[in-house]
């Protein structure tokens, strides 16, 4: 344990407003690790299609997909030589549900069974450069290119919300019909989905260039994080009930556990770095790399993804450190199992696997859908 | 005759119908070859191992989803287009010699009618006539090619695994890699450059570690061959990458893109036989493979056409290969 040396800078209260059902399913913000927007010109490449336009529905029997397409313009990346590169095949963020997953696989949002590995259905195409999307329930929401969020069921196309000016940064659904979305123009609106309607919206003061949505069921509260803030936000009011600021710098942004700590895995030095919600004191768990990811569970077990490393953190204090059976290095998202005891993994190029909590073995390998 | 009825002299390379048609049977016969070895070998392992891990591995090698399935659906979906070729260049000389026979005679009909005082009704009939005959040949040749097409079945797309693509490398390496420092990782892959270039026969470069942008994938590392005779020529490695094992692989994957490019400028004298490691026919053959009408074959999408880019290929053999091969005990040689 070490003295904080972070500050608290507003407190208005607990803004705890009852509580929900507890719920994993994806919060994602723009700056996820593995690139936000994905326009232009892969390595080596030809220029891609701008301005795609997304079929209404989506179907597993006879989607096509289609690597490295633009949405929203013509903006290219690097380009020159021939590569040694791999195109980003799956990725996060995972929304997590009993029986079942969902995250990106090339350009549609598709859903496997837990029990088998195999892709059950698709939920949503693509419709931007982002890989933001949001499942819940009956919905999921992806963005388009003119900050529209589409709101799809099993697969199509099924209405929209206004979303706001600019594009977003981040969309969480935070029970079965509310979502939250952060736009690009610094608000915050909770919408209720089925009826298409603006619930509440709130400015938020938390800048740059890297921004984190995030949800805790258990005590229900809304957080926005940068690498070294955190805010958060009461429901349904989303008035500010909390703000730290001054934190250790944390590649993954800062969240929020059942019992109140913060975590994130800060960078210098490379650790999973645990802030208690009083007096602010660190558990510090060193790792080998910056980077990774981090999944929080409902009851507050954290898990930390790296290489060939899971490192699993009680809300006890008490830390495990496994080796992967299968190692991820272009980790790009994890969460938790509803019951804790897996944490499912999206690497880019290795797939997605659900792995035992208990010893970092495998349990479930995710097959790709069939071409 | 062709050009009062209005109907195109058929003008087909029959000749290259029958070559595809041959190339095909090639596949077919390598694709149940490869069943028939892969199976043998299956059963050389259950003959000598038992329980789940040995049904295991029976099940991934030749169970559903298999490499060994797809084999086994290729060799006969090339046997079909193999025999739809040899359909379209039966059909196609049957209906082209059928068709110059009718013209030649109806032909000659015409210039004897014409000689012999036949009023213009009748010929206009026998050119009407003629296109019909004509053009009933070749809608039947048509029917039986799109016919011989139209059942091929062919197999879906097969996704290499990624360890069949990029190698297995050694765990232990894996876990000394974590160990490891940026620092030690990056004199890792220069030693590891140096040694490939040295072993392949061509200079060593230094490498640039450097950030690297992608943002439809993940580029481990580039390979850019500068301008003529290679000035400027860069070897770079993405440095926010260097937590990732993988790029053990790159480095080499990238190296033998030096040494493709190295040998596809041939040898420099006439004296000399090779360069590189390769010789004037094999650099000649590596240009033709890295025209950019063959660099943009396999799709419309850059993805596509990366992928089956004969130099990738080439490059992505090298370094899955050299991971395979590469021991803990041999990596320590390249550990400072």
């Amino acid at each position: 344990m070490m003295p904080a040396p972070w500050r608290r800078r507003t407190f208005l209260g607990a803004g705890l407003f009852g509580s929900s059902i507890p719920l994993l399913a994806a919060c994602s913000a723009a700056d996820s690790p593995g690139p936000a927007t994905s326009p232009g010109t892969a390595a080596g490449g030809s220029t891609s299609t701008p301005g795609f336009t997304p079929p209404d529905c989506v179907d597993l029997a006879d989607h096509e997909f289609v690597r490295g397409r633009t949405y929203c313009g013509d903006r290219g990346s690097d380009g020159s030589g021939d590569a040694d590169m791999a195109p980003l095949d799956f990725h996060g963020p995972v929304a997590a549900a009993e029986g079942s997953i969902a995250a990106w696989y090339i350009d549609a949002v598709t859903e496997w069974d837990t029990a088998t590995g195999e892709p059950t259905r698709l939920l949503a195409p693509k419709h931007a450069d982002t890989w933001l999307f949001a499942s819940r329930g009956e919905h999921t929401v992806v963005p388009a290119c003119d900050g529209t969020l589409v709101v799809h069921a099993d697969g199509c196309r099924v209405g929209e919300l206004p979303g706001g000016p600019g594009s977003v940064d981040g969309l969480c659904f935070v029970d079965d019909t509310r979502l939250v979305s952060l736009g690009t123009d610094d608000v915050l609106r909770l919408w209720d989905v089925p009826g298409g309607a603006l619930l509440a919206s709130a400015e938020v003061a938390v800048g740059g260039a890297a921004r984190f949505l995030g949800h805790e069921p258990t005590t229900d509260a809304l957080r926005v994080s940068t690498p070294t803030s955190l805010t958060t936000f009461a429901l349904p009011t989303l008035e500010v009930v909390d703000e730290r600021i001054d934190l250790p710098t944390a590649g993954t942004g800062w969240s929020l556990t059942a019992t109140g700590d913060l975590v994130g895995i800060t960078d210098e030095p490379p650790a999973l770095t645990i802030l208690g919600p009083g007096s602010g004191a660190a558990d510090v768990v060193e790792l080998n790399d910056g980077g990774g990811v981090l999944a929080v569970s409902a009851t507050g077990r954290v898990a930390a993804v790296q290489g060939i490393s899971l490192v699993v953190r009680d809300p006890d204090g008490t830390v495990a450190t496994h080796r992967l059976q299968t190692s991820t290095y272009q980790t790009h998202a994890a969460a938790f199992s509803p019951d804790g005891r897996l944490v499912h993994v999206v690497d880019a190029v290795g797939g997605i696997q659900s792995v035992d909590v208990a010893d970092g073995r495998r349990a479930v390998e995710y097959a790709p859908p069939r071409a | 005759m062709y050009s009062m009825t209005g109907v195109i002299q058929p003008d087909l390379d029959v000749d290259a119908y029958s070559t595809l048609a041959g190339h095909y049977a090639t596949l077919a016969a390598q694709a149940d070859s490869t069943v028939g070895s892969t199976q043998s070998a299956v059963s050389a392992v259950l003959a000598a191992n038992d329980g789940e891990a040995a049904a295991a591995f029976q099940s991934t090698v030749t169970g559903g989803g298999s490499i060994t399935e797809h084999f086994a659906d290729l060799g006969p979906a090339a046997r079909r287009t193999e025999s739809a070729y040899r359909t379209t260049a039966t059909s196609a000389a049957t209906a082209r010699f059928a068709m110059d026979m009718l013209v030649q005679a109806r032909t000659l009909a015409y210039w004897q009618g014409l000689a012999n005082g036949a009023d213009l009704h009748a010929l206009s009939l026998l050119v009407n006539l003629t296109r019909n005959d004509l053009r009933a040949l070749e809608g039947q040749s048509v029917e039986e090619i799109e016919t011989a097409f139209a059942a091929l079945d062919l197999p879906g797309r097969f996704e290499t695994p990624r360890q069949d693509t990029y190698g297995r490398i050694d765990p232990a390496i894996e876990e000394q890699w974590a160990g490891m420092s940026d620092e030690e990782r990056m004199e890792v892959l220069q030693n590891i450059a140096d040694a490939y270039a040295d072993e392949m026969g061509y200079p060593r470069m230094d490498i640039t570690f450097t950030p690297i942008k992608n943002d439809t994938g993940t580029t481990w590392g580039s390979y850019n061959d500068g301008s003529l005779f290679g000035i400027g020529s860069s070897l770079k490695i993405n440095s926010d990458e260097l937590h990732d094992p993988h790029l053990i692989n790159t480095v080499v994957h990238e190296m033998q893109h030096r040494g493709q490019y190295q040998g596809m400028r041939g040898p420099t004298f006439p004296w000399q036989d090779e360069r590189a490691g390769m010789t004037r026919e094999e650099a000649e053959r590596w240009s033709e493979l890295n025209e950019s009408d063959v660099r943009t074959k396999g799709g419309d999408s850059n993805w596509e056409q990366y992928e089956p880019r004969p130099i990738e290929v080439d490059a992505r053999r090298a370094g899955r290969d050299f991971v395979d091969d590469l021991s803990h005990e041999e990596f320590q040689e390249f550990v400072p």
